[in-house]
């Protein structure tokens, strides 16, 4: 019986920035931030726009207002989703290894989700209006769980690249169905 | 083999009609708020009737052509087409947010052609696709022409015949999954979980009939869910209405001798009887659901589960399908040697049903024995390596605890000054107790495991003990924010539950996760 067991990770040829040795996490493609960038200032021109909306009735409610109120909760609240941005950007990682895929994200709260390719029942890869214009992909992997919550979605993708994780998932189960049957 | 299905296809052009109709529902059933709101703004703005119904129509008009316009392009871009040479099936579909799914086609757990009114009037035919799992969605192909639905259908039936699989595969009757993840973990030698009571399992002795004591379930009825029980007797004072309750607190404050005579005899006696109203409530609701409790095997490896009163419940459980098994027992039911029995099973395909827990109340411990050493369910006994929470998990608890009763005590301070003290009285004793509580409950949790099994123990009052084969495990996800070093919360997710747990060492976790999926993907043991 086969003692050893090795899960090495894996290089996709598209990038090739994976070291064959160690587990080196690696970032979703530059474009990513630019979506993620466009997208938070989308949010902050929607809630702009509702302010001046409504400026008038909150005024009316606060005890004290000036000017200066308005603009600095607004620099505030816009380099806030500029720092989420890029502080998202940074933390979404991901690995592609011999035997499972691995993924980190998230802002204040990081989460790190690992599915094996023995339990992979679902490859999806879904192009958002937004990261299409520069190509993106992002390809969401589910597993048989309960809780529909665990499915792993690596956004940020470049398409071949998406298309490159998803050949060696599926290459995967062939394989083992292959052994099995 | 003729391959028709290898080159990209649409669906039927009719089906331009089913997205048109579909969109106009979902915007009726939706939508309805957003209507009238249109409704009312242009009677706000045209006041002559005629013009009114006239833009209506015109709106309404204008709604059918756009979505008659973006159902075309949507027909437009829903491709599929199978991939006979690695056997994958591929469709791509959106109009504005492009998706792309595939999948091998021996992963298929069902696929079945339905056909609703609708279909039925225009000649259509919808293919169903069930890839696995419950998280996994429904691939539909809604507008196919029948003809078109069934080849389709006979195509992903013969290329699975060709590798001798049958559809759906997580329920062949002949399969024997709880010996396997036995063998596969009887096989493995490691020093680190060497166990003797692994090494000399018994040999399965399969039960034939389990009955379940009225006795017990009475007992287990008298003894479990007192809190929920009192919980439901204050949901009748929000129907006895606000005034009521003003007249009796009017009536205490001017009476002040009945407060403080009468007033702890009423409230204690109104506690008694909430306790005994709930208990003859559980004893009803048990006696109806789970009288005459009877797990019986129908047939090699399928057992049955029939309760109930007036309504006979019965469930197929076969034990392959089990993922989680649930053991409760309270302190009441620990002082009786009785359990609660929960059983997590995988999904019905056949039946549509969904990850349902099976309550088997008031088990006894050598019913449970027979229940492992019959490969019902796995052994609840057995050791495995250790982990507990982090104290850190009490400090926090306590902190949060700590800082609730301050704001409590600070709202009632603000707002009703009178109340204040006597909440202090109260709080004062209750704050220390919770302490202690919190203190018990970190330091009774602990998980266990060994490379065949997880489990996962908590609670003080009601004891939980969670725990599955390993073989169970879909995947693993762990968080925790960014300044934490130290600990994380984990979760394990099985086809039927989650197992969390919370402010866990990192470190050791890290080895944990890597031993499980180690297993896991080293063997690919079989999960149904």
């Amino acid at each position: 019986m086969n003692n050893h067991f090795e899960n090495k990770v894996l290089s996709i040829n598209v990038l090739n920035k994976i070291s064959e040795e160690d587990m080196r996490w690696n970032r979703v493609s530059s474009h990513f931030l630019k979506v993620l960038l466009l997208r938070s200032q989308l949010v902050f021109l929607a809630l702009l726009l509702a302010f001046l909306f409504f400026k008038n009735d909150i005024i009316e409610k606060l005890p004290v207002y000036e000017d200066w109120f308005f603009y600095l909760f607004l620099t505030i609240f816009w380099l806030f989703l500029i720092i989420r941005a890029v502080v998202e950007y940074k933390r979404r990682q991901y690995v592609v290894r011999e035997h499972d895929i691995l993924h980190k994200k998230g802002f204040i709260s990081i989460r790190t989700s690992v599915i094996p390719y023995v339990r992979v029942q679902q490859v999806k890869i879904v192009e958002g209006a937004l990261s299409r214009i520069w190509s993106l992909a992002s390809i969401q992997i589910s597993s048989a769980s309960a809780n529909g919550s665990d499915v792993m979605v690596i956004a940020g993708l470049l398409k071949d690249e998406a298309e490159e994780i998803r050949k060696i998932i599926v290459q995967y189960i062939k394989e083992r169905d292959g052994k099995t049957v | 083999m003729e391959k028709l299905f290898n080159e990209q296809q649409r669906q039927s052009l009719l089906s331009v009609l089913i997205f048109a109709v579909n969109h106009f529902r979902t915007l009726m059933r939706q939508g309805l708020a957003l209507l009238f709101l249109v409704f009312f703004m242009l009677r706000r703005f045209i006041e002559n009737p005629f013009y009114l119904i006239s833009s209506i129509i015109i709106l309404l008009v204008l709604t059918a052509i756009l979505f008659l316009i973006y159902a075309y392009y949507q027909y437009k871009n829903f491709v599929f087409y199978i991939d006979y040479e690695n056997e994958e099936f591929h469709l791509s579909s959106g109009v504005f947010q492009k998706k792309e799914i595939s999948f091998y086609i021996h992963q298929i757990q069902q696929v079945y052609i339905e056909r609703k009114w609708m279909q039925r009037l225009l000649g259509l035919s919808a293919i169903k696709i069930e890839v696995a799992g419950a998280s996994s969605e429904t691939i539909s192909l809604n507008s196919l022409s029948h003809g078109v639905a069934a080849v389709l259908l006979k195509e992903f039936q013969i290329i699975q015949k060709q590798k001798q699989k049958i559809i759906p595969p997580p329920f062949r009757d002949n399969a024997q999954p709880i010996i396997e993840p036995l063998a596969f973990i009887q096989n493995k030698k490691r020093e680190i979980y060497a166990e003797p009571e692994q090494k000399s399992l018994p040999p399965k002795i399969p039960f034939k009939t389990l009955e379940v004591p009225l006795k017990n379930i009475l007992k287990n009825a008298v003894v479990t869910r007192i809190l929920q029980g009192l919980l439901l007797l204050f949901v009748p004072l929000q129907f006895i209405g606000y005034d009521f309750l003003m007249r009796i607190f009017d009536f205490l404050e001017e009476h002040y001798s009945f407060q403080i005579v009468w007033g702890p005899l009423v409230i204690l006696a109104f506690l008694l009887s909430g306790v005994l109203l709930s208990v003859l409530l559980n004893t009803i609701r048990s006696l109806l659901m789970h009288f005459n409790l009877k797990l019986e095997e129908v047939e090699k490896g399928q057992y049955q589960l029939s309760q109930g009163l007036i309504n006979l419940k019965v469930v197929q459980i076969k034990p392959q399908r089990i993922q989680m098994v649930q053991l409760e027992q309270n302190y009441l039911q620990r002082k009786m040697q009785i359990y609660t029995l929960i059983v997590r099973q995988l999904k019905d395909l056949e039946e549509g049903q969904a990850n349902v827990g099976i309550r088997i109340p008031g088990i006894t411990q050598k019913q449970l024995e027979d229940l492992v050493n019959g490969g019902f369910i796995p052994d609840f006994r057995a050791k495995g390596k250790t982990l507990q929470p982090l104290k850190r998990k009490f400090w926090i608890h306590t902190l949060f605890f700590t800082l609730i009763n301050c704001v409590f005590l600070g709202i009632t301070w603000v707002f009703y000054p009178v109340l204040w003290m006597p909440l202090l009285i109260v709080l004062l004793p209750i704050w220390p107790l919770g302490i202690f509580w919190m203190y018990k409950k970190v330091k009774t949790e602990q998980f266990r495991y060994t490379l065949n099994q997880v489990w996962h123990q908590k609670g003080i009052w009601k004891r939980v003990n969670t725990y599955f084969y390993t073989s169970k495990v879909q995947s693993f996800d762990k968080q925790h924010y960014f300044w934490q070093k130290r600990f994380l919360h984990a979760h394990i997710f099985t086809a039927a539950s989650v197992m969390r747990l919370t402010y866990y060492p990192q470190n050791e976790w890290k080895v944990i996760q890597r031993e499980l999926l180690e297993q896991l993907e080293q063997y690919s043991p079989k999960w149904f």
